[in-house]
């Protein structure tokens, strides 16, 4: 019964700002999951799949920015604590990544990376070379990369969502705040363009 | 985090993506971060990523993706074999026919795993273009294999 009084994020948050320890565990126990998953998905999105060990320490690093930094209070708006605690975790986990490699390392996964792993067929041209070969496919995923650097933004963030991050027209919908049937036309747009592109550039 | 400032403007704030993921900013602002991270790929990584942790949880096609799941953990190739393989003591009379069957859909399974795909690729590639061909291909596949730390 104790504990429910933590369970309006506002209010939990303001207890653990003014260093309230019951506060603190309450708000360890119910995030805990949501850092972990946060870090993994961060991490896989440059390329990096983290072991056990890692995901514990960073979570360490989080948990100590937050209570001993006092990162914390930085909290704007209470209703999107879940938001910024997956985006604060992910770019501590960002700069774990960094300290371990070379900084030039890090870098999000491109779309040369995974050019293989997308379904692209409705996009290449049918006279399309032996896709096979290596060269043609780092020249076809470099023409991919500025082809999709010169589409207006609002069709660059939905083609990269749906190419890059494998997101549905419903997710891309939601992730834009754009109704479903806009974020349609975005990718479908974007996607005959592109394929127009790349029939020229060859 | 990533301090340099792009062409598309300051990168958003922690605060600024995530109320731009609670679609909690105002129009110009939501319109700014959008335009913003069309561009960076930093800040589109950050909002994808938590989209995909914190964001709302999938309503339809859960079921599908259950079944899907459970598919691509184990082949299908390997328990239509184990099943055939059970069926033949169970039918006597088609004894053999499913013997030769749990055969062949044995090799099929051991062909289409990840690991015999990737030697013959290995192969392929060493056949037709030498060595470094084949080394290209091996940086390739530990490029999107799991690059642990």
């Amino acid at each position: 019964m104790e504990k429910c009084r933590f369970e309006d994020d506002s209010f939990l948050i303001r207890s653990c700002v003014e260093r309230d320890e019951s506060a603190w565990d309450f708000f360890i126990k119910k995030y805990s999951g949501l850092m972990l998953s946060s870090i993994a998905c961060r991490m896989r999105k440059y390329g990096f799949y983290p072991q056990a060990d890692d995901l514990q320490e960073i979570r360490q690093q989080i948990l100590s920015v937050l209570w001993e930094g006092g990162k914390l209070s930085e909290v704007k708006n209470p209703s999107s604590l879940k938001y910024w605690l997956s985006v604060v975790s992910g770019n501590i986990a960002v700069e774990f990544l960094r300290k371990r490699r070379r900084a030039h390392e890090i870098a999000p996964v491109s779309l040369s990376d995974i050019v293989e792993g997308i379904d692209m067929s409705d996009l290449l041209p049918s006279t399309a070379a032996d896709p096979a070969r290596e060269a043609d496919r780092t020249a076809l995923s470099e023409k991919l990369e500025d082809a999709i650097e010169s589409l207006p933004p609002n069709e660059k963030l939905a083609i990269k969502l749906n190419l890059l991050h494998g997101k549905k027209h419903e997710e891309i919908a939601c992730i834009m705040a754009i109704p479903r049937a806009t974020a349609t036309s975005h990718v479908r747009r974007a996607r005959l363009k592109l394929k127009k592109l790349l029939r020229d550039y060859r | 985090m990533v301090p340099k400032i792009e062409k598309n403007g300051r990168h958003p704030t922690d605060n600024e993506l995530a109320d731009f993921l609670a679609k909690s900013l105002s129009g110009p602002e939501m319109a700014r971060v959008r335009a913003h991270i069309s561009g960076c790929d930093h800040c589109l990584a950050a909002v994808a990523a938590a989209y995909e942790s914190a964001g709302p949880a999938e309503r339809k096609g859960s079921f599908k993706k259950w079944i899907g799941n459970i598919m691509k953990k184990m082949n299908l190739y390997l328990i239509m074999a184990a099943i055939s393989f059970i069926l033949s003591f169970l039918v006597g009379r088609y004894f053999i026919q499913l013997l030769v069957a749990t055969l062949l859909l044995g090799i099929k399974w051991v062909v289409d795993s990840k690991t015999t795909k990737m030697l013959v690729m290995i192969y392929e590639a060493w056949k037709s273009g030498g060595e470094r061909e084949a080394s290209m291909v091996l940086r390739r596949m530990e490029r999107r294999d799991r690059i642990t730390l």
